[in-house]
């Protein structure tokens, strides 16, 4: 008998509790975002300012968890394979979406993710020393052309974004030879330039604005699909000058496989912290980038397609992994 | 004049009662991760901006400078009390701090490393005020080839750092190298011996293995011997003797200055200043044979290089607008956040906060030795605590340390399998700091040289473009060959002396 009743009684605690998991909606404890770069850099402030409007939608705190290693690779790969129950999502951002995928072996493919919404998008440039004789673009291309494979160009290091950039301007100007010189990222590429150790260099917001505004160094050529404060400038486009543009997308995500309506609970808390003044304010002093919010479907659209243009470029220059 | 005022005006603004508290928080708050092993200078700062963003440009980049001092700090007393360096710039503190401790001078040490900073850091401020554009032209004239020139010179002191066999130190060094090499390739970005693991694509993490290498390699070596006593207990006056005193001057002396310029050359980072400081007192000292036995030369260079150079860094980043260190670039980001441009440009259009920020770098300086000298009796009492009961805690602090810097349980492997080396280096009486030491070096070395190499598209004559590079390169050159030679001369003496 009384193994009867606590059999019973297990069975109905067990239903019970099942019916009180089912009955609460997600979220119901805190939400872990890992964030695969070091604290400070734009994605990782673009993560804290929309994580901390999210928090409110949502109902449970959102703690940053910086991962930072391998351009993205060690924290995105992390998520991959954690449980896909909306509680560990990630933030990704570049290289890892688009270029790592086909030059490394990550044991995983970044498209598998589930894609919660966009951020931002980095702003890239292309710049030349102020005192450099190139006063426009066209005229860095023809003196590349002349004295082929003199052009020295500082990339933020490894095979990334900015390779694919300069080898994007290079087919798009006529075809030119030129030498990378790798760095430690993106401040360092400044000083390469200021330093006269390289021409020019293709950089983000964060490190050329300072320069920009100082009358240092020299825009020539806006690379992103906008950048309003250069536009007023008088920097021409790429897209009008060449009909290319570099890509470097940000977005939320989280592990293959995330249940639709926990994804869709996230897209929604996302968008609504992106359609808030505040946080649009807020992102814009902090992380400086192009704002753009893309739902789920539209960003993992854009990120197949830059990955196979990214790819596409990498098979010139015979850098796809056998 | 017209500077004197400005710093004057400057003053003003930093002495406000709630600029003074601001200093005074970033000093404890760094002073408390530089303490924490493992958490560094730039992560500390980064998780501070999102506060700053409430207290106006000001008084943030002043609570954000204050504890970037703090944590340089911080990181000392670890070194010194307990052989576990919580950063880079501390690490070679251990080597004669550490000795120290435990002949019970624990106190003389601390207070030392206190009085340094402050001078070195002072001295460095003032450099920014009277000479900031001059020497920030220092900044631009560092190409490539000079800076690989300047690392040339940096692996040659290394060998010549520790005091036992060179032989020993060669292997060391070269160990050090060997696991510099995995990560990704710097051009092509080709994975190179990671084995596929994603958490070798960076490389392996310096403070890991520094952490272990000193910290749980001493611990364990410690703990072979049953319940002995590590450190004297009667620890001798925390103030120093007169002859420390009139010892430890120069030593400041040449310390500032190696910290100086340094700090102009961006990409640097701490270990090479303080490095070249250690190897300086050594070679100028009478009795060489001291170091890493206690030696207070030892400690007082390094640790007030280390203070001048983070000072001095300020200089490219107030004039130039270019980050020296990882740490400076994220003050350069507070910076942006805030709405300045750092630059020429913000001496004109925003002197009024420029110097504001000036000034509180003295008055952070003085904060960081007015708090620190009366602290120093309770820092050092840590080492009262029965052995069996703080190592074990030390162990978990470090484990815990390696855990947070980034989240990653690879680094506490990391941490465990350097722990184990550190303690059989220890047994073997194998010198462990060039491991370390070169591990820094082994990645910037290679960078440098391919840049130079890309810059000149192959050509090697690159490397002695100028005086400066060729220079270096001389002088690293007279570092390895003059104890060759010294040593060749005496076995022929020797032998002559055999002969007659």
């Amino acid at each position: 008998m009384d193994r009867w009743m606590l059999g019973f009684s297990l069975v109905l605690s067990l239903v019970l509790s099942g019916w009180a998991e089912a009955g609460e909606r997600y979220p119901t404890r805190p939400i872990r975002l890992v964030v695969g770069y070091t604290a400070g850099g734009s994605t990782d402030l673009a993560a804290r300012t929309v994580a901390a409007h999210m928090e409110k939608t949502l109902g449970q705190p959102i703690s940053i968890e910086n991962r930072p290693g391998g351009n993205g690779a060690v924290g995105t790969g992390a998520v991959m394979k954690a449980t896909p129950d909306g509680y560990t999502l990630v933030m990704t951002s570049g290289s890892i979406l688009t270029v790592m995928p086909w030059t490394t072996d990550l044991g995983f493919d970044p498209l598998a993710l589930s894609f919660i919404g966009s951020t931002h998008e980095s702003l890239h440039v292309q710049l030349v020393r102020a005192d450099s004789p190139w006063k426009t673009i066209q005229e860095m291309a023809v003196w590349a052309k002349a004295n082929s494979g003199k052009l020295v160009h500082a990339t933020s290091g490894g095979f990334g974004i900015n390779d694919i950039g300069m080898a994007q301007l290079a087919n798009a100007a006529g075809g030119f030879e030129y030498r990378t010189l790798p760095t430690g990222g993106g401040a360092e590429q400044i000083l390469k330039l200021l330093s006269g150790d390289a021409h020019t260099e293709q950089n983000s917001a964060a490190p050329s604005l300072p320069h920009i505004r100082s009358g240092a160094v020299r825009p020539l050529l806006i690379l992103t699909p906008a950048w309003p404060e250069l536009e007023k400038m008088g920097v021409p486009l790429s897209k009008d000058v060449y009909g290319f543009t570099v890509r470097n997308l940000s977005s939320m995500a989280g592990p293959p496989g995330l249940p639709e309506d926990i994804r869709q609970t996230l897209e929604d808390a996302l968008r609504k912290a992106m359609e808030d003044k505040t946080v649009l304010e807020q992102m814009y002093r902090a992380v400086g980038e192009l704002i753009v919010y893309k739902s789920a479907k539209q960003i993992r659209e854009e990120v197949k397609q830059v990955q196979a243009e990214h790819r596409a470029i990498g098979e010139q220059l015979g850098k796809v992994k056998k | 004049m017209e500077t004197l005022q400005n710093l004057l005006m400057g003053f003003t603004v930093a002495l406000s009662p709630q600029n003074l508290v601001l200093a005074l928080v970033g000093s404890i708050l760094g002073t408390l991760i530089g303490v924490l092993p493992g958490l560094g200078p730039s992560a500390g700062a980064a998780m501070l901006i999102p506060l700053t963003f409430h207290l106006g440009p000001t008084g943030a980049i002043i609570m954000l400078t204050a504890l970037f001092y703090g944590t340089q700090y911080g990181g000392t007393i670890t070194s010194v009390l307990l052989n576990v360096p919580g950063e880079a710039a501390s690490a070679i503190t251990c080597l004669d701090g550490y000795a120290m401790a435990r002949q019970g001078r624990a106190g003389a040490a601390l207070s030392l490393a206190a009085i340094g900073s402050f001078i070195g850091g002072t001295i460095a401020t003032m450099a920014l005020v009277v000479a900031a554009p001059p020497l920030a032209r220092v900044a631009l004239s560092f190409g490539a080839p000079e800076f690989f020139a300047l690392m040339v010179l940096a692996l040659c002191l290394v060998v010549s750092l520790s005091g036992g066999s060179v032989v020993m130190a060669l292997i060391s060094g070269l160990v050090g190298l060997a696991l510099s090499i995995p990560g990704t390739d710097i051009v092509d970005g080709t994975p190179r011996m990671t084995f596929g693991a994603n958490d070798l694509l960076d490389g392996i993490g310096f403070v890991p293995v520094i952490m272990g290498l000193f910290g749980i390699g001493e611990i364990l070596y410690n703990a072979e011997s049953e319940i002995r006593q590590v450190f004297e207990t009667k620890v001798t006056s925390l103030w120093l003797t007169a002859k420390e005193i009139r010892d430890s001057v120069w030593p400041i002396i040449r310390g500032t200055a190696i910290g100086l310029f340094m700090g102009l050359i961006p990409g640097v980072g701490t270990i090479v200043p303080t490095i070249a400081s250690y190897a300086v007192e050594r070679r100028v000292s009478k009795h060489p044979e001291r170091f890493g036995t206690g030696a207070i030369e030892g400690v007082a260079g390094p640790e007030t290089t280390n203070n001048a150079y983070a000072n001095a860094a300020m200089i490219p980043l107030f004039t130039l607008g270019v980050p020296a260190s990882p740490t400076i670039a994220v003050l350069l980001g507070a910076f942006m956040m805030n709405g300045l441009t750092p630059g020429p440009f913000l001496f004109r259009e925003k002197p009024d906060f420029v110097w504001a920020i000036i000034a509180s770098l003295y008055i952070g300086n003085l904060i960081l030795v007015v708090l620190n000298l009366p602290l120093v009796g309770l820092w050092v009492s840590v080492l009262k605590i029965p052995y069996s009961i703080l190592f074990p805690l030390v162990l978990a602090f470090t484990v815990v340390g390696s855990y947070t810097v980034s989240h990653s349980l690879f680094d506490v492997g990391v941490l465990i399998v350097f722990g184990v080396l550190g303690y059989v280096f220890k047994k073997l009486d194998f010198p462990v700091a060039p491991i370390a030491f070169t591990l820094i070096l082994g990645p910037l070395t290679e960078k440098a040289l391919r840049q130079s190499l890309s810059m000149s598209g192959g050509d090697l004559a690159i490397l002695t473009r100028g005086p400066m590079a060729t220079g270096l390169l001389l002088i690293a050159a007279l570092v390895v060959l003059v104890p060759l030679v010294s040593s060749l001369r005496q076995a022929m003496l020797r032998w002559r002396g055999a002969g007659l």
